[in-house]
């Protein structure tokens, strides 16, 4: 499933080709690690330099393999009896792979955590152990029991209401402070509604959305 | 329960010398000390941009000792 050589070379650049030529891929598909480096020339024209690397084909198959592995690995030392699937998996025009992991378990809400806590921390690390090894451009996403949809419907039923009241009071309602993906999910639910408009404030951590009335009537919309 | 070999499979998976990963646990009765040695150069990488990997860290750990009826505490040292 993952093809994986290893080359010697003169050079990266010319190990890399030897391997792009062998796996009959371009180098820009590749991922590698240097495995040895060793220069015997005196004088540095390279003549006695041999670079050996380990390459491996940058496809959605060998990032969804990567990225299960290492979840399946965190939750195994957690002890949570618990399978990890590949839903999906992609390559989008942006050039970016992404992969679907989802977490079956046992259903007690200890791998989501508050708000989705523990599931953003899995998500989070997952990401970033899997780009490192593929040099970037991989987003991986992490669910169990359907919490990402069911989430963005809850948010966007108490974004409906406080615009409602936000409307009918005629002043900024304030939610409490959400990450950047709950955020998003806020501003696009009330994204149509010509009759209050949304922004953030606040830093970090504390970052939130206000629901702010229009100041003017209904049917221009901001400005 | 394994608190020190998730935290050490995690830091190892993240740096750039693994070898360099040191980690030792101080068990309490209810509490157990992480403690976390990592690279100089390697420090950044395990802490994260606003300390958000530190924090997923963090969550993991504390989601796995909830779990034990447990409180870990990892203290990340250069």
């Amino acid at each position: 499933m993952t093809d994986v050589i290893e080359k010697e070379g003169k050079s990266v650049e010319n190990a890399l080709e030897k391997a792009s030529n062998e796996l009959g891929v371009a180098k820009e598909d590749l991922v590698y690690e240097v495995l040895e480096e060793t220069d015997r020339s005196f004088i540095g024209i390279g003549m006695g330099k041999k670079v050996k690397i380990r390459a491996m084909v940058k496809t959605p198959e060998a990032v969804a393999d990567t990225a299960k592995k290492a979840l399946s690995t965190i939750l195994e030392y957690m002890g949570v009896d618990a399978v990890v699937e590949v839903k999906d998996k992609m390559l989008t025009e942006d050039d970016v792979i992404h992969v679907y992991l989802e977490i079956i378990g046992d259903g007690s809400g200890l791998l989501i955590g508050k708000h989705g806590a523990t599931l953003d921390a899995f998500q989070h690390l997952v990401n970033k152990i899997t780009n490192r090894k593929f040099s970037g451009n991989c987003n991986i996403h992490v669910d169990t029991e359907n919490y990402r949809k069911k989430r963005e419907e809850n948010l966007t039923q108490l974004a409906m209401r406080l615009s409602e009241k936000a409307k009918k009071t005629r002043k900024p309602v304030s939610l409490v402070p959400l990450s950047a993906k709950d955020r998003k999910t806020v501003h696009m639910a009330l994204k149509e509604d010509k009759e209050i408009q949304t922004k953030s404030t606040g830093n970090g951590l504390l970052k939130r959305v206000v629901i702010i009335p229009s100041k003017h009537a209904t049917q221009d919309g901001p400005n | 329960m394994a608190m020190k070999e998730l935290v050490e499979y995690i830091a190892k998976a993240l740096v750039d010398n693994p070898d360099a990963v040191r980690v030792s646990e101080i068990e309490g009765e209810k509490t157990s000390v992480i403690e976390l040695v990592v690279a100089k150069e390697d420090l950044g990488k395990v802490i994260g941009k606003q300390g958000r990997t530190a924090r997923a860290i963090r969550t993991i750990l504390s989601a796995a000792s909830t779990k034990i009826n447990k409180h870990s505490v990892l203290e990340i040292i250069e």
